[in-house]
C-alpha cells in the first residue's frame, strides 16, 4: 500500500512502523532554539486563525453578537483575549525575524572548528540582538497585555 | 536481469569507470555495491591524488615513474608505471573539471604537498579528505545519466565465468533477501582491498575482501597477495587512520625518549620515507621498549608531534586529523602527541590484470569480457610496496581505462541469452546460500568467534615481521578455520537485511583470500617492500624479482610466477632513504 | 564500570517493539557503534545496524540516540552522561528492519536538483583544460561541500515529516553547493527547481537540520542562502 500523502513511498506492514515522527507531533521535539520559535509560531498562527476567524469575525456577524459581548467580560474570555494578544505580538516579531533571514540582512558564515562546527545563524550579531530584544519584548507582552485586557481598553464591547 | 556492463564495487574507480562508461556509449549500466553506493571506504582516503600537473623546474613525468619504481622495490611493472604517470595529471584535470575542490594557490593553481617517497611535492589535495571529496562528486555526477543504475546492498555471492567468457554473477538484494541473476555482457571488479583480515586496521567494516576470495573460486588468478602494507600512523586503539599529511606538513615522530628516531633508520628523508620502513622503524622502537604503552588494550604506541605546526596550518590543511585527534582519543594536537601505531591499510596484491585492466586466467588468457580497476586489481603498479597517493590515481587512471575499454566492448558483443545453464547455477547457489540458513545445529560456531579467529591468526602469523618457523604454523591453523567454516551456524532466520548472513558470506571469501597470502608469503624466501622476513632479511634480485600468481588448482592453492616487466630502470639499487 | 543498559526499538517486517540490553564495557572512550557491535556479536546477532567506516565519514550509521538524530560512530559514551542509551531508527524515514532505513526517497530528491557540473559536456569529458578556482571562490561554496549524506537533515526536518514532497535539507544545501561553485553554469536551471513550494520555500527556518549535521554543513543557512539570491534576482550566486 502507498502512504496517502505520496505515492512513491511504499509502506510494507502498514503504517505503524511509520509512525515515529510523521505529521504534527514532530512540531513538539525541540531540539534547539529555532525550532522552540517554530513550533510557538505554529501554534500561535493556528490558534489566532480560529480566534479571529471562527470567534470574532463569523461568530459576531452571523450567530449571536451579544453573546461575543457578554462571553468577552467574563475571565475566560479575557484570558482568551489577552492569549491572543500576546501570540500575535511574538508572531510578528518572529515573522519579521525570519523575513530579514530570507532576504539575507541577516547572515553570519558557519565556523569549521575541529571541536565543535558553529552554524552560520549563530555567528550573526545582528540576529543574537534581534533575539534578545524578541524575548524582551514577548515577555513584557505577556505581562502588560493581560492587564491591558482586565483594565484597559481593548476588547471591551 | 539483464544489463549491459556491470560495475561491481563503487569506490572511486567504479564509480570513475561507470562515468567513463556511460559517456563513452548509450548502454545499460549496473552499479552493484553491498553497502549503498557513496558509502564504500574510497570516502576515508585522506592525503591526496599525485600527478605531475606542472612539470616546470623539478618535476618530470619520468622522476613520478623512477620514484614508483624505486618505491616498490623495484617489482613493478614499467610500462604500467609510465602508463600512470602520464594519465594521472590528465585524470587531475578532469577530476577539477567535473566539480572536486581541490585545495588552491592564491592564483588559483592547485595546491601539491610533499608525500613520502615523493622527491617533490606532487601531491593534489582538498584539504586532508581528498577521497571524500572525490568520491562525493563523482557519485553526484553519475546522477546525470540515466543509463546508470545503482544496487544499493546487493552482495555478490558468485561469478559465472564459462568457457574464458564472463557470464552474469549472482547477487543477494539485503533489503529482500532474494538471490537475483543479473546477465551481463562485461564487468569491472572494483571491490577494493581485504584490510579486515587482520585485527588492527584503518579500513572501514566492510573491507573484507571476499571477491578476491570469489575470484579464486571461479577460476581467476591473485597476484602479489603476500604484499600488505602496514601504514605507520593509525590512532590506538581504534585504528583509525592519521592520514600521511599529518608528516606531509611538517609533523615529528617521536619515541618515549623524545627523540625523532627515524634519523636512525632513514636520515635523508626522516618522517617522509616509503610507509614500510616507517612502519618497520616504529615497530622496532616500540619492541625495543622505547615506545609508549596503551592502558586498556595493552598496545605500544610512538608519539605524532604536531605541536610546532601551529593553529593555522592545522585548521587549514588538516583539520581532519585534528578533529579525529579530539574525538576519538581526547588530545589536542596543538598541546599533546598524537598516539600512532602501524595498521594494515592496503593490499598491493589482488586481481591479475595486465596492464590495461584485462583479467587474466593462471595461464595468462584474457576472461574475455571481464576487468578490474582499482585496489582489488594488481596492474602491479605498486609492486611490493606503494606509495602515499598513489592509489587515488591508480583507481581513477585505470577506471577510466576500463570504463572505455568495457563500454566499447558492451557495443559490439551480442546479448547474453537467458540459458537454462544460468538460471540452474543460480538456483544451485541460492540452495546452497539458503541452507545455511536452515543449519539448525545448536552446537555450531558463531560467525563472530570465526572471524576473530582468523584475523588474530593473521595478526600473529603474517604480520609485519615474518619468520619461516611462525608462517609454517599459521598454515594449518588458516586450513582448520575452513574446516570449521562448514559447521559455522547463521542464527539470523530471517529474509529481510539478514546481516548474520551476510557476514557468514563475506567469511566464506575472506578465508580463501586470507590462504593465498599465507602461502605467498610463505614461499616467497626474501625481503621486498612489505614483506620482510626475520630469516631472509635481505633482497634477492636473481631469484626472486618475479610476481606471485595463486590460483585454486583441484581445490588447493597453488602458485606460479611470471616476470616483472622492465623497461627503463635497469639498475636496482638498494633502497636508502 | 557499570554494565549499561541499551534499549533499542526493533522492526521485524509486521510488529515493532523495545527490547534490553546489558552490555558490559571497559571504558568510556568507545562509540555507540561499537557498544551496538557488541551486541550484535555477543548476543544478539539478529540485530540489523548498518555501519561501514566507524570514522563519521561514510554517513551509514545514522539513527536517533536519547532523541537527538546523530551518527551512531561519533557518539561517544563519554557524552552521553547516563547508564541508559535510548537508539531508535531515524524519524521520517520507513524502517526496513529494527535500525536500518529506506533512505531511497532522500537520493531520489538529490536527483532533482541536478547536483552536478552544467556545463559543456564535451568540455568537460574530452578537453584537457584546467579551469583553475581562486581561494576566495573556493570558500563560498566549501563549507557546503562537506555532504556526506547521511540523511539526519531530513530526520530531524519538521517540514519533512508534514510534506513528504518537500526537497528538503540535504538537496536544498547541495542546489546551492552546485549553484554556487564557480566552474559551474547551471544555476538559472537549478533555479527553477527550487523556486516552487516544493523546494525553498516550504522551509520554515526550523534550523534543527544544522543543529543535528554531523559534520558542521549547516544546510538551514545554505537554504537561507538560496532564498536571498532567488529574491534579489540573482543571475550568479
Amino acid at each position: 500500500m502507498s502512504s496517502r500523502r505520496s505515492s512513491y513511498i511504499n509502506v510494507e506492514g502498514g503504517v505503524e512502523n511509520m509512525r515515529a515522527g510523521r505529521g504534527a507531533g514532530e512540531w513538539f521535539r525541540l531540539i534547539n532554539y529555532e525550532r522552540l520559535y517554530f513550533t510557538i509560531q505554529r501554534i500561535s498562527g493556528l490558534y489566532m486563525f480560529f480566534y479571529l476567524i471562527f470567534y470574532r469575525v463569523l461568530f459576531d456577524a452571523f450567530v449571536s453578537p451579544s453573546l461575543v459581548s457578554s462571553f468577552d467580560m467574563t475571565v475566560p474570555g479575557k484570558v482568551l483575549a489577552a492569549l491572543f494578544l500576546v501570540f500575535l505580538a511574538f508572531h510578528g516579531l518572529n515573522g519579521f525575524r525570519i523575513m530579514l533571514i530570507e532576504f539575507g540582512i541577516i547572515r553570519g558564515w558557519p565556523l569549521r572548528n575541529p571541536i565543535r562546527n558553529v552554524p552560520g545563524l549563530r555567528r550573526s550579531r545582528i540576529h543574537l540582538i534581534y533575539n534578545v530584544l524578541m524575548i524582551i519584548i514577548a515577555v513584557a507582552a505577556l505581562v502588560y497585555l493581560p492587564y491591558l485586557v482586565t483594565y484597559g481598553a481593548v476588547f471591551r464591547p | 536481469m539483464k544489463h549491459d556492463l556491470l560495475i561491481i564495487g563503487s569506490g572511486i574507480a567504479g564509480l570513475r569507470a561507470a562515468l567513463q562508461a556511460a559517456y563513452t556509449a548509450k548502454i545499460d549500466i549496473a552499479i552493484l555495491s553491498k553497502v549503498q553506493v557513496m558509502r564504500s571506504h574510497s570516502v576515508s582516503a585522506e592525503g591526496g591524488m599525485s600527478a605531475v600537473l606542472y612539470p616546470d623546474k623539478n618535476d618530470s613525468l619520468e622522476l613520478h615513474a623512477y620514484d614508483t619504481v624505486k618505491g616498490s622495490d623495484y617489482l613493478a611493472d614499467q610500462d604500467a608505471v609510465e602508463l600512470l604517470v602520464q594519465m594521472a595529471p590528465i585524470e587531475v584535470r578532469f577530476l577539477e573539471r567535473i566539480g572536486v575542490p581541490w585545495s588552491r594557490l592564491p592564483d588559483g593553481r592547485m595546491y601539491q604537498r610533499a608525500f613520502g617517497g615523493m622527491s617533490v611535492p606532487r601531491t593534489t589535495f582538498a584539504a586532508d579528505k581528498t577521497g571524500f571529496f572525490i568520491m562525493s562528486t563523482l557519485y553526484q555526477n553519475i546522477l546525470r545519466f540515466d543509463n546508470i543504475k545503482q544496487y544499493h546492498e546487493y552482495f555478490v555471492t558468485k561469478l559465472i565465468i564459462e568457457n574464458g567468457e564472463f557470464k552474469g554473477v549472482t547477487a543477494l538484494d539485503l533489503k529482500t533477501g532474494e538471490l537475483k541473476l543479473f546477465l551481463a555482457k562485461a564487468a569491472i571488479i572494483a571491490t577494493g582491498g581485504a584490510g579486515r583480515l587482520y585485527r588492527f586496521t584503518t579500513t572501514a567494516h566492510s573491507t573484507t575482501g571476499e571477491m578476491l576470495g570469489l575470484a579464486l573460486r571461479s577460476g581467476l588468478a591473485l597476484k602479489d597477495m603476500e604484499f600488505v602494507q602496514w601504514h605507520p600512523t593509525a590512532l590506538v586503539p581504534s585504528g583509525i587512520l592519521v592520514s600521511e599529511a599529518a608528516r606531509g606538513e611538517g609533523g615529528y615522530l617521536v619515541n618515549k625518549q623524545g627523540e625523532r628516531f627515524m634519523k636512525r633508520y632513514a636520515p635523508q628523508k626522516m618522517e617522509l620515507a616509503p610507509r614500510d620502513i616507517v612502519s618497520r622503524a616504529i615497530l622496532t622502537e616500540i619492541a625495543e621498549g622505547r615506545g609508549f604503552v596503551h592502558e586498556e588494550s595493552g598496545m605500544g604506541y610512538v608519539g605524532l608531534d604536531l605541536r610546532h605546526l601551529g593553529e593555522g596550518v592545522l585548521n587549514q590543511k588538516i583539520p581532519f586529523i585534528t578533529e579525529l585527534a579530539h574525538k576519538y582519543v581526547g588530545v589536542d594536537p596543538l598541546e599533546e602527541l598524537i598516539p600512532v601505531r602501524p595498521a594494515v591499510h592496503y593490499t598491493m596484491g589482488g586481481i591479475h590484470v595486465d596492464t590495461y585492466g584485462r583479467v587474466l586466467a593462471p595461464d595468462g588468457s584474457w576472461v574475455r569480457g571481464l576487468w578490474a580497476a582499482g585496489e582489488a586489481a594488481a596492474v602491479s603498479v605498486h609492486g611490493a610496496n606503494r606509495l602515499g597517493s598513489n592509489s587515488l590515481s591508480e583507481c581513477s587512471v585505470w577506471g577510466r581505462l576500463t570504463g572505455e575499454a568495457a563500454a566499447k566492448y558492451a557495443m559490439e558483443a551480442p546479448t547474453p541469452a537467458t540459458d537454462e545453464r544460468y538460471i540452474k547455477a543460480a538456483q544451485g547457489e541460492e540452495s546452497r546460500i539458503f541452507d545455511k540458513l536452515l543449519h539448525k545445529e545448536t552446537g555450531g560456531i558463531s560467525v563472530y568467534e570465526l572471524k576473530g579467529r582468523l584475523q588474530d591468526a593473521m595478526e600473529q602469523h603474517f604480520g609485519p615481521f615474518r619468520q619461516g618457523s611462525t608462517m609454517k604454523e599459521g598454515i594449518p591453523k588458516l586450513l582448520k578455520i575452513r574446516e570449521d567454516f562448514a559447521n559455522v551456524r547463521v542464527e539470523d532466520g530471517g529474509r529481510v537485511y539478514n546481516q548474520n548472513l551476510k557476514d557468514a558470506l563475506e567469511l566464506d571469501g575472506m578465508i580463501d583470500a586470507a590462504l593465498a597470502v599465507a602461502y605467498g608469503a610463505l614461499a616467497r624466501q626474501e625481503s621486498r617492500g612489505a614483506h620482510y622476513r626475520l630469516d631472509y632479511p635481505r633482497r634477492d634480485d636473481e631469484n626472486w624479482l618475479k610476481h606471485t600468481v595463486a590460483f585454486f588448482n583441484g581445490g588447493q592453492i597453488q602458485l606460479s610466477y611470471i616476470p616483472v616487466r622492465i623497461t627503463k630502470w635497469t639498475k636496482f639499487e638498494e633502497r636508502k632513504y | 564500570m557499570p554494565a549499561l543498559t541499551v534499549k533499542v526499538k526493533r522492526f521485524d517486517g509486521r510488529k515493532s517493539w523495545w527490547q534490553e540490553y546489558k552490555v558490559d564495557i571497559k571504558s568510556r572512550k568507545i562509540s555507540v557503534l561499537d557498544v551496538l557491535l557488541k551486541i550484535k556479536e555477543e548476543q544478539d546477532p539478529t540485530l540489523a545496524v548498518r555501519y561501514s567506516c566507524r570514522m563519521a565519514i561514510c554517513g551509514s550509521c545514522g539513527m536517533v540516540i536519547n532523541g537527538v538524530p546523530r551518527l551512531a560512530c561519533q557518539t561517544l559514551l563519554a557524552e552521553i552522561k547516563d547508564d541508559t542509551i535510548t537508539v531508535e531508527p531515524m524519524w521520517n524515514h520507513r524502517v526496513i528492519k529494527d535500525l536500518v532505513v529506506d533512505t531511497e526517497p532522500n537520493f531520489e530528491k538529490l536527483r532533482k536538483v541536478k547536483p552536478y557540473t552544467i556545463r559543456d559536456l564535451k568540455e568537460i569529458y574530452e578537453s584537457d583544460r584546467e579551469i583553475g578556482q581562486k581561494p576566495e571562490e573556493l570558500e563560498k561554496y566549501y563549507n557546503f561541500a562537506y555532504c556526506i549524506e547521511c540523511g539526519l537533515c531530513m530526520a530531524a526536518c519538521p517540514v519533512v515529516a508534514t510534506n513528504p514532497r518537500f526537497l528538503g535539507p540535504m538537496a536544498l544545501a547541495a542546489a546551492y553547493r552546485w549553484s554556487a561553485d564557480s566552474r559551474d553554469q547551471g544555476w538559472p536551471v537549478r533555479a527553477k527547481i527550487v523556486d516552487t513550494d516544493e523546494g525553498v520555500w516550504s522551509c520554515h527556518l526550523a534550523y534543527t537540520c544544522s543543529a543535528v549535521c554531523p559534520r558542521g554543513v549547516d544546510p538551514g543557512f545554505a537554504i537561507q542562502l538560496v532564498k536571498a539570491a532567488l529574491m534579489r534576482r540573482a543571475k550568479k550566486l
